[in-house]
């Protein structure tokens, strides 16, 4: 049974609207960076009339900016590494290796996924402190790495499972050792598990913003969502173009990244719950 | 591995451990003070706001987010809708979002003079309210945000969802004269009951749990009306150095959400 021509337009324009009303307060976002502040305040809904580029060139030439910039980036690049270095082994391990405890921990893996940040903080905060890794990215790093291993290990454990054990059994016995085979053979074909891995972690660990908050305490090792907080202050007016020029610079890696690699993040992150 | 669960284990231990001290005031360190912080809280009226706004936070959020997004989802999930494989990917965007930038956007979106009120204006309510200092609309303005936030991966779940399902069962319906009403509610609702509590389950444990939203478009007030549970106890860590009394109102927090998370693990489980 086709549908009707006239339901079939109107379905396509209410997609539409819906798509551009979902997208609109980031395409406001974008608008408003390249307008003054003065212009955004008196005429909200009107579209820019010119390219105002002064909100960048302000937000670049602030120092703290650009060390937050270069802070957000560092912290995220390394858990990013470590995480697909470590959640690699781990969910090769937790797919081919029966072990001791095995469910126990799987089980430990995913019930830490609901844990309220405010208790892990609070008990965090003193081991930190003891090794003055508080206000210090390293902190934060370890933290970040910490958060992705439960979730992007029992990710990748997924696509282990499904690649078969006697493909890398068949480069055992042509004379591989365990670690090459699992290196040449399988690692390249969980490519999209390991992408999707790495996207998660950058995701995680670029927009997090409460354990940076409680664990920086300098303007100096802020990272760009602390810095945006702090830079709309507590009150009085804002400087919403420096801050929506700040803010766009923020959310663009991100969404970039995620654009770039959303097929392989769409599967992974869907796929449990589907099954 | 046992470094990973040590890392993990630790700070939930004493988290716990620390809910039963409590902190001299005046420096000194703290002191074991038993199931006291615990009855402090029971009297304490900002704790009950912020439990109360709690369950009118997660409630509201997760049940406009699924509500929304089934209907969205199944939308994008016409096969004749024009560009579907793009507007999937863009819908993700809010997700894939700083949610401080989200929090800062609507917090421009819902201000005095900001693009919402002028709408408002220019379709003829004169006098729109001051969304994010008045109380009861500020707690709104906030669950708008998180909807926002929260919507595509409800959507994305949903859809990946419908796109599994069998066709065949739909043709036979279709055959037998079911309307587009009853296949929904007889045929698409009980075929992915599983997935939907998944979703409702998963999607609760973060709500409960989210602070930027709220810390950074109205840090809980105007006085204290969109107070959460996560901002309040963030104050008390580490405005008022209550650390003892914030580990208690995270342990209550943990207490609420052992009924999902014991759901959401046996669920998966039995899915594995």
């Amino acid at each position: 049974m086709r549908p009707k021509r006239s339901v079939v337009i109107t379905m396509n324009i209410v997609a539409f609207v819906v798509v551009l009303l979902i997208l609109s307060p980031l395409l406001m976002l974008v608008l408003n960076s390249f307008r003054e502040t003065m212009d955004i305040y008196q005429n909200p809904l009107k579209l820019p009339e010119k390219l105002y580029t002064g909100n960048y060139s302000k937000i670049f030439q602030d120092t703290s900016f650009r060390r937050n910039f270069a802070n957000s980036m560092t912290v995220t690049l390394v858990t990013v590494l470590l995480c697909i270095v470590i959640t690699t082994l781990a969910g090769y391990a937790m797919s081919r290796f029966k072990f001791k405890g095995k469910n126990p921990l799987i089980l430990w893996l995913l019930a830490s996924q609901a844990f309220p940040g405010i208790l892990m903080i609070i008990g965090l905060f003193s081991l930190l402190n003891r090794y003055s890794l508080q206000n210090n990215p390293i902190g934060l790093i370890i933290l970040y790495t910490t958060f992705t291993i439960p979730f992007c290990s029992w990710l990748l454990k997924g696509y282990f499972d499904e690649i078969p054990q006697a493909l890398e059994e068949a480069a055992m016995i042509d004379g591989c050792t365990r670690f090459q085979a699992m290196r040449k053979i399988i690692v390249p074909m969980a490519v999209p598990g390991i992408v999707a891995v790495g996207t998660f972690a950058f995701l995680l660990s670029w927009n997090e913003f409460f354990f940076a908050l409680v664990i920086m305490r300098e303007n100096a090792n802020y990272t760009l969502p602390v810095f945006l907080s702090r830079f709309v202050g507590t009150g009085g007016a804002v400087e919403w173009g420096a801050l929506s020029a700040g803010a766009l610079i923020t959310a663009l890696p991100p969404i970039l990244l995620f654009l770039l690699s959303q097929k392989y993040l769409i599967g992974g992150l869907t796929r449990g719950a589907v099954k | 591995m046992i470094v990973v669960a040590l890392i993990s284990v630790y700070p939930f231990v004493n988290g716990i451990y620390n809910s039963f001290f409590s902190d001299a005031v005046f420096g000194g360190g703290k002191y074991f003070s038993g199931l006291e912080n615990f009855r402090d809280l029971m009297s304490d009226s900002l704790f009950w706001t912020g439990l109360k706004n709690n369950f009118i936070w997660s409630a509201a959020c997760v049940g406009f987010e699924l509500a929304i997004g089934m209907l969205i989802a199944l939308l994008l999930n016409l096969p004749y809708i024009k560009l579907r494989g793009l507007y999937r990917a863009l819908i993700l965007l809010p997700w894939a979002t700083t949610p401080v930038v989200a929090a800062l956007i609507w917090r421009y979106i819902f201000g005095v003079m900001g693009p919402l009120n002028s709408f408002l204006n220019a379709v003829g309510f004169a006098n729109p309210p001051n969304w994010l200092v008045t109380p009861g609309y500020s707690l709104f303005a906030c669950i708008v945000a998180n909807i926002w936030i929260g919507l595509p991966f409800v959507i994305v779940t949903l859809l990946a969802g419908l796109q599994s399902l069998p066709s065949d069962v739909y043709e036979a319906a279709e055959i037998d004269g079911a309307g587009v009403l009853k296949r929904f509610f007889h045929l698409t609702l009980p075929l992915m009951k599983s997935l939907i509590l998944i979703l409702v389950t998963l999607n609760t444990i973060w709500t409960f749990n989210m602070f930027d939203i709220v810390y950074s478009m109205t840090n809980g007030g105007p006085g204290n009306s969109s107070m959460l549970l996560s901002l309040y106890s963030y104050q008390n860590a580490f405005a008022y150095f209550q650390q003892g009394y914030a580990s208690a109102i995270g342990v209550i927090c943990l207490l609420i959400l052992l009924l999902p998370v014991t759901f959401y693990i046996r669920e998966v489980r039995n899915e594995a």
